[in-house]
């Protein structure tokens, strides 16, 4: 320790000019208001900036200038004996002289910024450009940030240092070693970003800064501590360190990256069901998986067969999701296309569901930026999307652009859903554009359509102040409440002509439409009523369940038998971890109860060839399908909670 | 327990032998002089010995100690004057002291500051603005101040005048009387080292060629000048066994190894007729020894 206190002294000591010089460019922020130009800007905005930028500019130079000299210049001129021919640990040379570089490289950078922060009575270094992307929250990251780049720096500038003036062939192992690490950690992180894993690709790129941190720590270690006054051999030790450790680092990051890849349906601790096919056994599902933090890995999954294909797509709200055709043979989705950035282009593939091995097919067809919404047309031959402003629909075998259509700014921002009516037509159903984010200001439902023949976007219909809307499954009909009397209406989508208005019930109701077209209305606060009208709106069967606050619909798993579930009143909200699940009998109007705790996984759109009608959620987590007749269970992915 | 010991201490850098295979001991209170000409080894086996360097292969011990391994706390009872003073430029005197005195269990700061008066060293110029001899002297004033049990010296005379080189040996005797220190030490000043060295080696090409003491040495080497009409019989020449010969004028001088009076007086008579035999001196010996390879 006393050699170490000795050589750090003598360092700080003997660079005590810097000192000085940081406290007069600290006063340089002071004068800025006074400078031409900059006088009018602001005065504490203009100081602070320029305050901050001195001090990171003054303490980054300083770093990399003391990292390349402090020891290396002893070193290559034959100086570093005299610390060597002494009783002075190894150790202590090196902590000595990195710890004064580092001393004075954040040291000035602080002095810099005294006199600014006295001025203005506070230290502001989550001010300006340093937090514009809101990432860095807090002043200690940021401090965080600022010592760990400064002896990135400083590190990295000694390592160049010693390769520089050793005049060594290792200087070649460098320039491979550094063009290796650099392209296994990018190939890393490009990887993760590829597949949406962002989470872990954050990680990996994280952990490779302290990986590089702590090899060149040990490498500039290595080579003082082992290679002392040799500067030949410091340099061989150095390289050997530091790009032994960053190979293994590299390696094990690739390693991360593939392990985090090869999550399997049977790795998700929490599974969701993101869409199902309407006819046959696929389903999408996507959920957290086991030690890959920030990862939400989605399958196509075949609940009959286990078959899984992972998509490498987050499953969040920017990003389009995935489509089934509805004869149930196709799936669609869309990926970063290999080697893109994180901004795109995108890639549309596909999947045959029905061949027994396919794997997932690129497409030729690519958007520059990320589409907001993507329909597939029945046979899965053609698909539309919405990107921008701008509708385009392609031929998916040829990849064939087939037409493209500006949306007009009149029409307001189509973002609900897109749809194919048939395969020359498809709908665009939303709210306009500034009523989506308050329910008080949504003043219409726009329905338009796009014709292949023709072109050009025509309007259809406009629901003026509705909310709680629902589009059939067929994209006809619409069934929304009027804000004007609460009431829920049906109306043609092709013209928003009302087709018939459903009978009055209080604030707390909905009405959906079910898999066969039928209405079922939902009522009531602290029971709830459950009324099911025809597709002709005639009423058919009324429910009533006591004690419950919440009512869910799932789907039809068999003809005639819709999936409902009740939750009793909880604390704050409804306790669906209590819930009932129910099977009603449509033509005979029983109601059975078949299961508890069980949430119906998809909504009322799903059919009895469609899988999600059989789908239940349990505690939230665990994705369980359930025989309707029989009431067997059995867990698709997922884990319970204990 | 030897100060010093190195056994087959081999130094290769790359596929050049700097060092090749040495073996020495330096007995305790010896002032062991390492010589050789430039590029023999010597700072090198210096630089090995201080554990500033790995050798290749061997064993370095100082002070009955691995160095490599325990250099600091073995540097703690050794004091070391460089080839090439190495001191930081920017710190003067004074406060290369003070840096030092943090670092030795004994310091003796007054001694210092006393022998750099003496030797008129400025103590707050700063170290790379002296001179050369100045830089000598205080290479030498540190080395003392820590109460050593072993000096090691690079050649602690390179490159000063003839009173500088003076008073650095009239320093080192003073001590050595005063206290009796070990010291080893590499140095082209032969003249200068022949007055204090008890035993000398000599490096040729990174190998060992010579290790004895000071006496047995100068005993065992003479020179014998024979008329040159009588050194052309051959014979009688190479009864001498010499380690060197060379014509000068008329006469021809050999350099004998391992001359033994009585043997010299065995000789023939006509072997002795005109034949001188003189002492030499250490730089003799040493041109004898290590220049040979060049004039042959």
């Amino acid at each position: 320790m006393r050699g170490f206190l000795a050589v750090f002294e003598r360092e700080v000591v003997e660079r005590r000019l810097l000192v000085v010089a940081s406290v007069f460019l600290g006063l340089v922020p002071l004068a800025t208001p006074w400078l031409p130009g900059l006088g009018q800007l602001g005065g504490p905005e203009v100081r602070s900036a320029t305050a901050l930028a001195l001090a990171l500019c003054f303490s980054f130079g300083l770093a990399l200038m003391l990292g390349a000299t402090i020891i290396v210049r002893d070193l290559a001129e034959g100086r570093l004996g005299f610390y060597f021919s002494r009783p002075v640990r190894g150790w202590a040379i090196w902590a000595g002289k990195l710890a004064a570089a580092a001393v004075l490289a954040l040291g000035t950078g602080v002095l810099i910024l005294l006199p600014t922060a006295a001025a203005e009575r506070r230290l502001d270094l989550d001010g300006g450009w340093w937090n514009t992307h809101g990432a860095l929250a807090g002043s200690s990251f940021s401090i965080l940030l600022w010592i760990a780049s400064v002896l990135l720096l400083l590190l990295w500038g000694h390592a160049a240092g010693v390769a520089a003036r050793s005049h060594s062939p290792w200087l070649l192992l460098d320039f491979v070693g550094l063009g290796f690490v650099v392209w296994l950690a990018w190939a890393s992180i490009r990887r993760l970003d590829f597949a949406g894993a962002f989470g872990p690709s954050a990680l990996v790129a994280i952990g490779l800064l302290a990986a590089a941190l702590l090899a060149l720590l040990a490498a500039g270690a290595a080579q003082v501590l082992r290679g002392r006054t040799d500067i030949r051999r410091g340099h061989r030790l150095l390289s050997l360190t530091l790009w032994g450790t960053l190979l293994l680092a590299s390696v094990a990051a690739q390693a991360y990256a593939a392990w985090t890849l090869a999550a399997a349906p049977g790795d998700l601790e929490e599974a969701h069901l993101s869409a199902a096919a309407r006819r046959g056994p696929w389903i999408a599902i996507y959920g957290s998986s086991r030690g890959r933090p920030g990862f939400t890995p989605q399958f196509l999954l075949d609940i009959s067969t286990g078959r899984s294909v992972r998509v490498n797509a987050p499953p969040q709200d920017f990003w389009p999701a995935n489509r089934f055709s509805s004869d149930g043979r196709w799936a669609v989705w869309l990926e970063l296309q290999p080697g893109a950035s994180r901004s795109g282009p995108y890639e549309l593939l596909r999947l045959d569901l029905r061949a027994p091995r396919s794997r997932p097919e690129r497409t030729r067809i690519l958007y520059e930026h990320l589409p907001s919404l993507l329909a597939v047309s029945a046979d899965g031959g053609r698909v539309a999307v919405v990107a921008g402003r701008r509708l385009t629909f392609e031929e998916v075998p040829s990849g064939r652009l087939l037409a493209s259509a500006e949306l007009p700014q009149e029409l307001g921002r189509y973002e609900d859903s897109l749809q194919f009516v048939d395969p020359g037509r498809v709908r665009i159903y939303g709210f306009d554009v500034l009523s989506n984010a308050d329910p008080a200001l949504r003043s219409g439902f726009e329905v338009a359509e796009v014709r292949l023949a023709g072109g050009g976007v025509v309007p259809l219909a406009r629901l003026e102040k509705v909310e709680e809307v629902m589009v059939s499954r067929d994209g006809e009909r619409i069934v929304a409440r009027r804000q004007s009397d609460g009431r829920f209406a049906v109306f043609e989508a092709g013209t928003g002509a009302l087709m018939a208005e459903l009978p009055p019930v209080g604030e707390r109701s909905r009405a959906l439409f079910l898999a066969d077209d039928r209405i079922a209305l939902v009522s009531g606060a602290t029971s709830k009523e459950l009324r099911i009208f025809s597709s002709a709106f005639v009423p058919e069967r009324t429910f009533r369940f006591a004690n419950a606050t919440s009512l869910r619909l799932g789907g039809e798993p068999a003809p005639d038998r819709l999936v409902v579930a009740t939750a009793p009143r909880g604390p704050e909200t409804a306790r669906w971890d209590l819930c009932r699940t129910w099977i009603l009998d449509l033509a005979a109007g029983t109601v059975r109860r078949f299961a508890s705790g069980m949430v119906p996984a998809a909504g009322p759109l799903g059919g009895p060839e469609n899988a999600a009608s059989r789908l239940f959620l349990r505690q939230g987590t665990q994705l369980v399908e359930i025989e309707p007749e029989s009431g067997r269970q059995r867990v698709i992915a997922g884990r319970a909670r204990t | 327990m030897n100060p010093i010991a190195l056994e087959g201490l081999t130094v290769r850098y790359g596929s050049r032998l700097a060092v090749d295979g040495v073996s020495l001991a330096v007995p305790e209170g010896a002032v062991y002089a390492l010589l050789g000409r430039n590029g023999a080894g010597k700072s090198s086996i210096v630089r090995c010995l201080l554990g500033e360097q790995k050798p290749s292969s061997g064993r370095v011990s100082l002070l009955g100690r691995e160095v490599w391994k325990e250099r600091a706390s073995i540097l703690a009872e050794v004091g070391v004057v460089p080839e090439d003073p190495d001191m930081p430029p920017a710190m003067s005197p004074r406060q290369i002291a003070r840096f030092c005195s943090r670092l030795y269990p004994r310091w003796d700061a007054a001694g210092v500051e006393a022998r750099l008066k003496r030797f008129g060293v400025p103590r707050d110029t700063p170290f790379g603005r002296l001179s050369k001899g100045q830089k000598g002297h205080v290479a030498l004033a540190l080395a003392l101040a820590g109460g050593p049990r072993l000096l090691v010296l690079d050649d602690p005379t390179l490159g000063l005048d003839a009173v500088a080189r003076k008073a650095v040996f009239e320093e080192l005797i003073g001590e050595l009387a005063d206290r009796g220190i070990t010291v080893f030490m590499t140095t082209h000043d032969l003249a200068g080292v022949e007055r204090i060295a008890d035993r000398v080696a000599m490096l040729r090409q990174g190998r060992l060629v010579l290790d004895e003491e000071m006496e047995t040495l100068k005993r065992r080497f003479r020179r014998v000048s024979f008329p040159r009409s009588q050194a052309a019989d051959v014979s009688r020449l190479e009864a001498l066994a010499p380690v060197a010969v060379a014509a000068r004028g008329w006469e021809v001088e050999a350099v004998v190894s391992n001359y033994d009076e009585e043997r010299f007086s065995a000789l023939p008579p006509a072997g002795q007729d005109g034949a001188e035999v003189s002492a030499l001196t250490l730089e003799e010996i040493f041109i004898a020894l290590t220049g040979e390879e060049e004039e042959r």
